[in-house]
């Protein structure tokens, strides 16, 4: 019996049954790929040099993990508290409508350090709020969070798509609905690297950095009381009202800004694919690397890789599609979860013949 | 305005379908106490792929076979990964992104871009006795797809199962694991069935959604259904009649929605498409509260203890780690 905290907190021990998992897991990939008459050396190679064969594919897998880290970091204190926070789709839209509404209205033409910031804000503030839909209700009526940011998440999506086909719409006209233009003191700065690294890397890796701090902490710790008993942590003088609306908060937060740096980094305009997914996936970061900061990097960078690496495979061998990729992810999460139940599953065993 | 009534039943009773259906498999794994999936997505795409595919191979019902299967697939790795006690967000999740991406590659592996699309029978349909007759207002009746009336066979059974046989009342027993367990009912046993009807029944829906109006697959066709049929169970407060009630009132919405992008209801479109949704909220509020304010009556102690959320949680498990006090997860695994 395990939970996602559980997932989360379990320190890894036996390695043979994780690697094993591991293994199986790309095995079943590889047979997919065998089945459907892929060459398998020419997917793995392709895979290589999709994810880090230039330094332009290894910029772009950086680039891909950025928001997924950003989004793991923001949720592992709520995780830690034993909130599930799944609305980080929602919260990535949200906080890029904000921002982008922000950086069109006439504060956006401000010099780039007031803009810039300006714009963060927004996506911050945007996130937090959206945040606070299954927050609230948990805390007043212990409603199911899970279901009701997934709710939240399609309220979202439908928000977006409606100022996106009204008053938000590119007045200069496409097919396709968009956003306009975000203007340039508005947008992140591109590192001066190979590849399109906007400096919002440098942003997450400071975050990283407090992450690391934060998780030796003490307020980390009493989080991880509040999951198990709130009557202890009370008297450690963490309410229920702070550690569920506090952490959910800087889940949204984390979203928001992930979805500001989507807007004003890369696609420099609001789009109705804003999103994409990342929020789901930036949750199965979280979970990946047992909501520790070090771990997320590591796990981000690998999901991320199996996006930029499958569009290598496809580049190589047409005869298999870049949708390899989400597949492998599929099957890399469900591999990591058995290691890790089964690991705990032993643990537990060797526990009770211990008593 | 009949004619605008008769387009909206027409589109509506389209949309219902696969709602009901996988609506209806989706109670039975609640009711039985194995959490709730968030993998419908992937389940329901995964069915229309292989709808699709058994469709063009040997006619629309050896479809609605293969989707069945395909979901069956499905529903025993939910079943074998809860019982092994995986977090069921997490097993949901891993089934939505693998069964995304599963069913896009194997189509795309199939029907690689500028290959003609695959196109399959379609399901018959058969007109309601009575109701076609009508002047304006019989034009959706005269032609109602089998799949409709597959699901609404699916929803009386159901009701009857659930309620008068052995096998609903023990499913409905295990949701309490301890007196079930007390009661020497194998709960694992009854939690296994629940999964499995609610990957076949999401399968099912899937390929209906597939070969019942449309006849063909496209990468990621069923945009968002899956957890809109989380919301039509929520609304629905888990029983048949409530999720097929439900089922129609989103269908309805679904049609509104579609009406509102030609013609001023008043309300933009996306209101229509995200009313489900809010309405889900509300109704997960309402609930809650309602059993907040009557738990707390009974014990003070419930915010220590017992979060009573609408999945109700058999907290007194005896689990090897402390977990007993992180009640309101749903345990899959009963004999840990």
């Amino acid at each position: 019996m395990l939970t996602i905290r559980g997932l989360a907190a379990g320190p890894l021990r036996p390695y043979l049954v994780s690697t094993l998992c591991v293994v199986g897991g790309f095995a079943v990939v590889a047979l997919v790929v065998a089945a459907t008459d892929g060459d398998l050396t020419v997917a793995v190679t392709g895979w290589m040099h999709g994810a880090f064969g230039t330094p332009y594919a290894t910029a772009q897998t950086i680039a891909y993990a950025t928001p997924l880290v950003l989004i793991a970091l923001g949720s592992s204190p709520a995780l830690r508290a034993g909130v599930i926070v799944v609305g980080a789709e929602g919260q990535v839209i949200t906080g890029a409508i904000l921002a982008a509404a922000l950086a069109i209205s006439p504060l956006g033409e401000l010099p780039a350090i007031v803009a810039l910031p300006i714009g963060a804000a927004g996506g911050i503030l945007g996130g937090a709020v959206w945040s606070m839909i299954p927050a609230v209700p948990l805390l007043r009526w212990r409603v199911n969070e899970i279901l009701s940011g997934l709710m939240a998440n399609y309220l979202a999506i439908q928000l977006l798509a409606y100022l996106l086909r009204t008053s938000m719409r590119d007045p200069e006209g496409h097919s396709t609905p968009r956003g306009a233009d975000l203007p340039d003191p508005s947008r992140i700065p591109f590192l001066p690297l190979p590849g399109r690294l906007t400096a919002g890397v440098v942003v997450v890796l400071a975050l990283v950095v407090v992450g690391i701090w934060w998780h030796r902490s003490r307020a980390a710790r009493v989080l991880d009381i509040f999951a198990e008993s709130r009557w202890l942590a009370g008297r450690l003088d963490l309410s229920p009202a702070r550690a569920i609306l506090g952490t959910t908060a800087v889940s949204g937060a984390a979203a928001g800004l992930a979805g500001w740096m989507q807007v004003a980094g890369v696609d420099g305009r609001l789009t109705p694919g804003v999103a994409g997914g990342i929020g789901f996936t930036g949750l199965v970061v979280a979970v990946l690397g047992r909501s520790r900061p070090v771990p997320i990097v590591v796990a981000g960078l690998i999901m991320a890789s199996l996006t930029t690496g499958s569009n290598g495979i496809q580049l190589l061998s047409p005869g298999t599609p870049a949708s390899i990729g989400a597949v492998t992810q599929g099957v890399l999460l469900l591999a990591v979860a058995m290691a890790l139940a089964l690991t705990q599953r032993n643990r537990a065993r060797r526990g009770a013949a211990d008593d | 305005m009949t004619e605008f009534v008769a387009l909206l039943l027409g589109s509506a009773f389209v949309s219902a379908a696969p709602l009901i259906m996988a609506g209806l498999g989706e109670m039975f794994l609640e009711r039985s106490g194995a959490g709730f999936n968030l993998g419908i997505e992937g389940i329901l795409l995964c069915g229309a792929l292989a709808g699709v595919l058994g469709s063009a191979a040997a006619g629309p019902w050896a479809g609605l076979v293969a989707g069945l299967l395909a979901g069956l697939v499905w529903g025993l790795l939910y079943a074998v990964c809860a019982a092994l006690g995986l977090d069921i967000v997490l097993i949901g999740i891993t089934i939505s992104i693998a069964g995304a991406g599963l069913s896009t590659y194997v189509f795309q592996v199939i029907a690689p871009t500028g290959r003609t699309n695959i196109s399959a029978p379609l399901l018959p349909t058969l007109p309601v006795p009575g109701l076609s007759d009508l002047p304006v207002l019989g034009a959706p009746f005269r032609a109602l797809g089998i799949g409709l009336w597959l699901a609404i066979g699916l929803a009386i059974v159901s009701a009857w199962i659930l309620r008068s046989t052995r096998f609903g009342l023990r499913l409905r027993a295990a949701d309490d694991g301890e007196t079930a367990a007390l009661r020497g009912i194998a709960i694992g046993r009854y939690r296994l069935a629940a999964a499995l009807i609610a990957g076949a029944l999401a399968g099912v829906a899937g390929a209906v959604l597939a070969v019942g109006t449309i006849g063909s697959f496209t990468p990621l066709m069923s945009g968002g259904r899956g957890f809109l049929v989380l919301a039509v169970v929520i609304i629905g407060r888990r029983t048949t009649r409530g999720v097929v009630a439900g089922a129609l009132l989103f269908a309805g919405m679904d049609g509104l929605a579609l009406l509102a992008q030609t013609r001023d209801l008043g309300l933009p479109t996306e209101a229509y498409h995200a009313l489900p949704y809010a309405a889900a909220l509300a109704v997960l509020c309402a609930h809650s509260r309602w059993q907040t304010h009557r738990s707390t009556k009974i014990v003070t102690d419930a915010i220590t203890n017992s979060r009573s959320t609408t999945i109700e949680a058999d907290s007194a498990l005896p689990g090897p780690q402390a977990n007993a006090t992180i009640p309101h997860r749903v345990k899959g695994d009963s004999h840990g």
